[in-house]
């Protein structure tokens, strides 16, 4: 109804084909990922083209199938410059918003958001590992997370802040769990307004090691370190001590498992925990297999191509450098809480010889966008 | 942004044309993709990232076409299309095709397809791609975006792309209607049988129609045919004059809707067309006929019935009242449906208003 079954002659010089035939199975399985090139079917007439199929089909070359016929014969100089008599929709509308960009727009430069967005995305293309062990195999799949941060910031309710992580399927989840950055970690406990110079170098990440991650109803928690605690069981316990519906819940370990091993929904949000109580969020958005453009450097996943940006907090006082001491009841501040840095910090509330001047409670702050 | 502007018109017309070209043949394709510089269309000052991002979404717009419910000629032009979109993008390296994993065994069976009808040169440029990598397979089709979608888009693609679905001829095939006929006629025999003529059966024992195999075929072909007729009636009226094909298309098509639609249309413009004169005790806010662009000015309709009702109950508390009072109660109709305009906007409204309530 729809097309003609007329057979399709290669070339005008009907030649007969008496080619070798191609005994290469080319889609042998679901999925191949690789294709190996036939090398002994070449077609007898161009010898440019394989012959292919398994009726020792002739070439198409000389039919000129080619990507050439899709490109017109003159050359279009520049693809920056669209054509004036275009007879797409797409570029009639693109032509008026780039016009109108550049009434509204002084200087039309990639600002340095979009430049490191792009870098991040695009860094990693294309690296092979200098150690051949460290090479990703073929048939390896690739994962795409989205770690969401806790919203601190009220503007965030609407956008969560996140970042965008590749994972190999052959990967732990020790492996993702060590490169999620998040800004509770760095904090440090305690008031130091009085002891200033012996603010302690544990931050928290040394001291609260304990971590899960939730999938499928199952919570996998971080046991390499002895200090470590099993986060999930108060949440186990509360689920069994009446019925709420829940279904069984299991603790396992993190390390014993890779990504392979877990079934997955794409899109449900899953949990990660640590801290106690920092709670992130995790969607995986994409499964696929691994690709020869990708990284191919095992050493790098998880790759993080996706960044969320935060803006950093000022001293109050100089405005130019990241805050690191907030005060409270401070009676030489306008605000509370109110931010300083180091410099600033010591010279408004302590003298010469490092008495402290006035009433305050003064804890160091570790600014979120610290991991810009 | 979740989606391109223009460009699903776009590759709506290219492969309209090549429907319409009636052949699966690369040449034609390509000689239509020329005429319309398609390879243009990743044209225009973009920077890299927002490249990325628009490659990623044509790429994702074509690969729809090329999967069922689309029509064999439509799929082959989608193959075609994300052939020519993968080769002409400005990406490097090149954004790539995604294929869901339940979509692979069709892709194979419809690459089978193409290779036992001979069209050597689809198969052969799909070979062409998977050579060149061109594919990431993937668990699913779409890749998820997390953004809060202020108005969910439905993907409302042509109804002539689409295969005619031909529920009917499924129900009703060749070999139903074998049965049917086989044990019809085994049920005439037995009537036969048991009657007291041989030759025929009893009159009593007639309930059904004699040949209501052959009728019901007949019904099918004609629906059949009824269908392809109203495809191509579609298609044709779509390549004649806007005002034309909108005759063709409403005489055929549409003649029972519109006739109904355009009756209620009339009796709604003759009934609010006329405005009732206010009474004399209320001359000063006399109504004026707003037109509303829309085309629906029935928001007047209730709110004069509503003043009609309300009539009765300020005229008798007239003696009593102060006109301020009306003027309040109307005015708390007519803001209650919001659509008539009051010529007269008076600024002491406010002033009756507290009255009002002092005294309930």
């Amino acid at each position: 109804m729809f097309f003609s079954s007329e057979t399709f002659n290669c070339c005008s010089l009907s030649l007969s084909y008496s080619s070798p035939r191609c005994s290469l199975n080319t889609m042998a399985s679901v999925f191949p990922s690789t294709i190996t090139e036939c090398t002994d079917c070449i077609c007898l007439a161009c010898r440019e083209f394989c012959v292919w199929g398994h009726s020792g089909i002739p070439c198409l070359g000389l039919s000129g199938v080619s990507i050439d016929m899709l490109m017109s014969s003159d050359k279009e100089k520049d693809p920056d410059v669209i054509p004036e008599d275009s007879s797409l929709l797409t570029l009639r509308i693109r032509k008026k918003a780039l016009e109108r960009r550049e009434e509204t727009i002084i200087v039309d430069r990639a600002c340095r958001q979009e430049t490191l967005a792009y870098e991040m995305e695009s860094h990693a293309i294309g690296k092979r590992p200098d150690n051949p062990t460290d090479l990703v195999e073929e048939g390896e799949l690739l994962l795409t997370l989205n770690i969401y941060y806790p919203v601190i910031f009220q503007k965030h309710k609407d956008h969560k802040p996140y970042q965008t992580v590749l994972v190999l399927g052959s990967q732990k989840l020790t492996e993702l769990r060590d490169s999620i950055s998040c800004v509770s970690d760095l904090q440090i406990g305690g008031e130091f307004s009085s002891q200033t110079d012996q603010a302690p170098e544990h931050i928290s990440k040394e001291l609260y090691k304990s971590a899960f991650f939730y999938f499928e109803g199952i919570f996998y928690n971080d046991k390499r370190y002895p200090e470590c605690r099993d986060l999930s069981r108060t949440i186990i316990e509360w689920s069994e001590s009446h019925d709420r519906g829940y279904g069984n819940l299991q603790s396992v370990t993190m390390e014993d498992y890779t990504f392979n091993d877990l079934s997955l929904k794409i899109g449900f949000p899953y949990l990660f925990c640590h801290q106690g109580n920092c709670e992130h969020i995790i969607i995986i958005t994409d499964v696929r297999l691994i690709h020869h453009d990708d990284c191919l450097d095992r050493n790098l996943y998880p790759l993080l191509i996706k960044k969320h940006w935060l803006c950093t907090r000022k001293c109050f006082v100089c405005k130019m450098y990241t805050a690191r001491w907030v005060t409270n009841k401070d009676s030489l501040a306008p605000e509370d809480p109110c931010f300083f840095c180091d410099v600033c910090f010591r010279m408004l509330h302590y003298d010469v010889e490092g008495n402290k001047l006035g009433e305050f409670l003064a804890y160091p702050y570790v600014d979120p966008g610290i991991f810009n | 942004m979740s989606s391109v502007p223009g460009l699903q018109a776009d590759c709506e017309e290219l492969l309209g044309a090549f429907q319409e070209a009636d052949t699966v043949r690369f040449e034609r394709f390509a000689e239509l993709w020329r005429e319309r510089r398609f390879h243009t269309i990743f044209y225009g000052r973009i920077r890299a990232l927002e490249r990325n991002k628009l490659t990623k979404k044509t790429l994702e717009l074509a690969q729809q076409y090329f999967l069922p419910p689309y029509a064999f000629q439509i799929r082959v032009g989608a193959l075609y299309l994300l052939y020519g979109l993968y080769n002409t993008q400005l990406c490097q390296p090149k954004q790539k095709i995604r294929i869901a994993l339940k979509d692979w065994p069709e892709i194979q069976r419809f690459q089978q397809d193409l290779i036992d009808s001979q069209h050597y040169d689809a198969a052969y440029i799909f070979r062409t791609l998977r050579l060149a990598r061109a594919f990431h397979f993937t668990a699913m089709p779409k890749l998820l975006n997390y953004r809060t979608k202020k108005k969910i888009q439905e993907n409302e693609f042509k109804e002539e792309f689409k295969d005619p679905s031909n529920r009917v001829n499924n129900l009703i095939t060749n070999d139903v209607l074998e049965e049917l006929m086989n044990i019809h006629d085994h049920y005439q025999k037995m009537k036969c049988v048991i009657s007291a003529d041989k030759s025929q059966p009893d009159k009593a024992l007639s309930l059904i129609k004699d040949d209501f195999v052959v009728t019901l075929k007949d019904i099918t072909l004609e629906h059949q045919e009824w269908q392809q007729n109203r495809m191509k009636l579609f298609l044709n009226a779509k390549e004649t004059d806007e005002i034309p094909s909108k005759k063709a298309e409403g005489t055929l098509l549409e003649s029972e809707g519109s006739e109904r639609a355009n009756a209620l249309a009339r009796i709604k413009y003759r009934s609010y067309s006329a405005v009732v004169e206010a009474s004399k005790s209320r001359r000063h806010r006399q109504v004026k006929l707003e037109s509303s662009e829309s085309g629906s000015n029935y928001g007047k309709s209730p709110s004069r019935s509503k003043k009609t009702s309300r009539r009765p109950q300020p005229a008798t508390r007239d003696s009593l009242e102060i006109k301020g009072e009306m003027q309040v109660a109307k005015e708390t109709v007519t803001r209650h449906i919001g659509m008539p305009i009051i010529t007269e906007e008076n600024s002491d409204e406010e002033v009756p208003l507290p009255k009002r309530k002092r005294r309930c």
